[in-house]
């Protein structure tokens, strides 16, 4: 059901900005951006439903938080990343939104070594038995 | 959050650009381009709102679920 809604705002969102683009292109961008948050409002909530689940499956097994933490960190920062990168692509600059990427790869990077960290402690603690 | 806010940045768009074509013609050039600076700053804030408004929900997926 939800996917026809989002269906008709992107076509409308679209149009929209199309004809705005004639009078007023900064406006025209800003309408498609608008349709995009849009969609993504109206799809959180299945988001949350996902994340609700993925939590519970992950608060049966004995991993503790902090990597649980961390992929839920990871997974939105890489979503951030990608929404800002597309908005400013969108607006013509596509250099500056190279650089944004690259920031967003970098940060995820940073934000999972503690995970990598761990990893290695325990191949080697499997390794020396 | 529906799609409301669309056709509000599409009118803000259009009345703005009437506006605009009315100042020009009636030559008081200055007067338009501040009007359409106008028009561009309220749909920018109203855009800046809605990315405020993802930011909070993505913040609530970090901290509600960590």
């Amino acid at each position: 059901m939800a996917v026809i809604k989002i269906a008709v705002v992107a076509v409308i969102a679209s149009v929209v900005s199309l004809y705005l683009k004639k009078y007023s292109p900064e406006t025209a961008t800003l309408a498609a951006i608008a349709g995009g948050l849009i969609i993504i409002f109206l799809i959180a909530d299945y988001a949350f439903g996902v994340a609700l689940y993925v939590r519970s499956f992950f608060s049966e097994t004995q991993i503790d938080s902090v990597l649980v933490k961390t992929v839920f960190k990871v997974t939105a920062v890489a979503y951030l990343t990608e929404f800002s990168a597309g908005t400013v692509r969108d607006l013509g600059e596509a250099g500056l939104s190279e650089k944004v990427l690259l920031a967003g790869k970098i940060a995820v990077l940073s934000m999972s070594l503690p995970v990598i960290g761990s990893l290695f402690s325990l191949i080697v603690r499997i390794v020396n038995g | 959050m529906d799609i409301s806010v669309i056709f509000k940045i599409a009118a803000i768009g259009i009345l703005i650009t009437v506006i605009c074509q009315i100042l020009k013609k009636s030559d008081r050039d200055d007067i338009a381009t501040l009007v359409a600076l106008a028009g561009l700053i309220i749909v920018l804030s109203l855009v800046v709102n809605m990315v405020g408004d993802l930011f909070d929900s993505l913040k609530s997926i970090i901290n509600l679920y960590g």
